[in-house]
């Protein structure tokens, strides 16, 4: 299993975790690209907050800031400019690994603190930001100020994502006043969706991505894990056990971390666009 | 419907602007851009056209989230024996065996159940493409520019909008002169609790926040924190989900991201001052045109309002600043 599989499925566990808690299953883990360890958290609390805007991408950046900001502000006072250049604790060197396409909301918001790559597992058809409604993240996007673009990459865990959604309209729809029939009931756990790679991400970038050898899913529009393989390619023990220690999980890698030291953001960060003006 | 003669405000409806001052923020490309929504036919013989219409009448024409006011409910079959009659729009019936369930209650006669139809969602702006559309489409009646039916339903209460953005413009001032280098002011207004009016103030600048505490995003939250605080008193009047069906009165056009924000939480109206050409995501001519609260794609819609009188000097912000 790659590392970025492995960064996946924290976020599906966390999405889990959320289905349990009564949340749309949604939920992502920020990876410092340098390091490789996850740097926050964030799942989707809508209903705990009664606020439609606490997305998950939303609450880790939070997380993040409270955690790694100190004092020194994740503002910078600048506004909307990207900061940094990759080094541990800079935006530049954030990656996000998200179970569902973040919004147009929040794919804006990514863009605006300057992450440098989104890794998604399904499309967001309503309201995706990265490809399937508008395209915040591309480079021909030019209303977000001076941000840099940021590459999108779909299709990890897609299909587990997908079914945690399946599984949470069905419990919606058990609560609605009046409930739809009840074959709406039967969860479809076979059928997927084509992914259509080509609105997300380039073929040679797909190539990058996951080998060339795989380059006929970009062109047939296919999962990377998928029909053939058993258990329709899904990982069913990671979205249908609870994952009650998870957050307390990351949460204690995030504490090691920060004991070890090894990553700042606060005034680390102040030198490193102090040396930047400098330069 | 509301009638044009009976409201009192002054609406130029060729330029969309209320009061002389309030200019509708539409993606008129939208409008004249048929936007097909699935809907059922059955197909009947001519004598069975009473008991449907009245089917229509008690069952779905009030119900259907569709207005189907527009279209003319029945026309000809291909070989003129037939008539094929628009019961009801697919969100409002999801599934056949509904449909059927209800055909049947109501005793109606039908041949055979026509499952890909489509309309127009809204009717086309001008009389030159009633013609188009029904031919291409579906037959449509023509009631006139449906956006005249639709800046005339909208309510403004123009001594409240005054006085609230009044209020913003000089909280906004009152922000630059404290040193905000983002003096950006938003108004959140509940309707059932109009009195208890909400400010928020960008905070991007403050170490305790972070570069995306932009008004708006700041309001909702705010919003949110009354509805939990006040989750168990009974004495609390206003609304307790979401910002639904709230006005939001902010100084600067706000960004894809504040725009994308008010969508999730389903206010009714957004009014702002100065549009934000390379950074703002309402207007058709800002930013990449995206007309967020307008966007089809998107599929929830919120009225959006310019104030374009002199009346009120929000402060300057950088042209590439994200509000």
């Amino acid at each position: 299993m790659t590392e970025d599989e492995l960064f996946m499925r924290d976020a599906v566990r966390l999405a889990r975790h959320a289905l349990d808690h009564g949340e749309t299953p949604v939920a992502c883990v920020f990876v410092s690209r340098a390091l490789r360890e996850v740097v926050a958290f964030g799942v989707n609390a809508t209903s705990r907050d009664h606020c439609g805007t606490a997305h998950a991408e939303l609450q880790a950046i939070r997380q993040w800031q409270e955690r790694w900001g100190g004092s020194g502000g994740a503002s910078g006072g600048t506004g909307g400019e990207a900061t940094g250049t990759g080094v541990p604790g800079s935006f530049s060197d954030l990656c996000v690994y998200v179970t569902v396409e973040p919004c147009v909301m929040c794919a804006s918001a990514l863009r605006q603190i300057g992450v440098s790559k989104v890794y998604f597992g399904c499309a967001n058809d309503r309201f995706g930001g990265n490809g399937t409604v508008l395209s915040l993240n591309s480079p021909q996007s030019r209303s977000l100020g001076a941000t840099p673009p940021y590459a999108a990459v779909p299709g990890l865990f897609r299909r587990e994502a997908i079914m945690l959604l399946r599984y949470f309209y069905v419990r919606e729809n058990d609560k609605a006043p009046q409930a739809r029939s009840k074959g709406n009931r039967d969860i479809n756990t076979r059928d997927f969706p084509p992914l259509h790679w080509g609105r997300y991400i380039g073929r040679e970038e797909f190539g990058r991505e996951f080998g060339s050898r795989e380059l006929h899913r970009y062109d047939d529009d296919l999962d990377l894990a998928g029909d053939g393989v058993a258990d329709h390619g899904i990982d069913w023990t990671l979205i249908d056990s609870r994952h009650d220690r998870i957050v307390d999980a990351l949460t204690e890698r995030l504490d090691t971390l920060e004991r070890s030291g090894r990553y700042h953001f606060g005034k680390k960060r102040k030198i490193a666009a102090e040396s930047n003006i400098i330069t | 419907m509301v009638k044009k003669c009976n409201n009192t405000l002054k609406i130029d409806y060729k330029k969309c602007i209320v009061e002389e001052r309030l200019l509708q923020i539409v993606n008129l490309e939208n409008v004249n851009e048929a936007d097909l929504v699935d809907v059922w036919a059955i197909d009947i013989e001519p004598r069975e056209s009473r008991k449907v219409i009245d089917l229509i009448r008690c069952h779905t024409q009030d119900q259907d989230p569709i207005n189907l006011q527009h279209i003319k409910r029945i026309k000809k079959s291909h070989d003129n024996k037939t008539l094929i009659t628009v019961v009801a729009s697919k969100e409002l019936i999801s599934d056949l065996s509904e449909l059927e369930c209800l055909l049947k209650k109501e005793e109606i006669n039908y041949k055979s159940v026509i499952e890909d139809v489509k309309v127009p969602r809204i009717g086309p702006s001008t009389k030159e493409l009633i013609t188009e559309w029904s031919t291409k489409y579906w037959p449509i009646n023509w009631n006139g520019n449906p956006n005249d039916q639709i800046l005339t339903s909208y309510e403004f209460d123009m001594d409240l909008i005054k006085d609230l953005l009044g209020r913003i413009t000089a909280k906004a001032s009152s922000e630059q002169l404290t040193g905000n280098r983002f003096p950006i002011v938003s108004a959140f207004v509940d309707p059932k609790d109009k009195a208890n009016v909400l400010f928020a103030t960008d905070k991007r600048c403050n170490p305790s926040y972070n570069m995306l505490d932009h008004s708006i995003m700041r309001g909702i939250r705010k919003v949110a924190e009354r509805q939990k605080a006040n989750a168990f008193n009974k004495t609390f009047t206003g609304t307790t989900y979401l910002c639904v069906d709230y006005d939001v009165y902010t100084t600067h056009e706000p960004c894809s991201m504040c725009a994308m924000a008010l969508i999730h939480s389903r206010v009714k109206r957004c009014i702002f001052i100065k549009d934000m050409p390379e950074t703002g995501s309402l207007k058709v001519g800002s930013g990449d045109g995206y007309c967020i609260h307008s966007n089809k794609a998107l599929n929830s819609k919120y009225e959006v309002f310019q104030w374009i009188g002199s009346e009120y000097d929000v402060p300057k912000l950088s042209k590439s600043t994200c509000t």
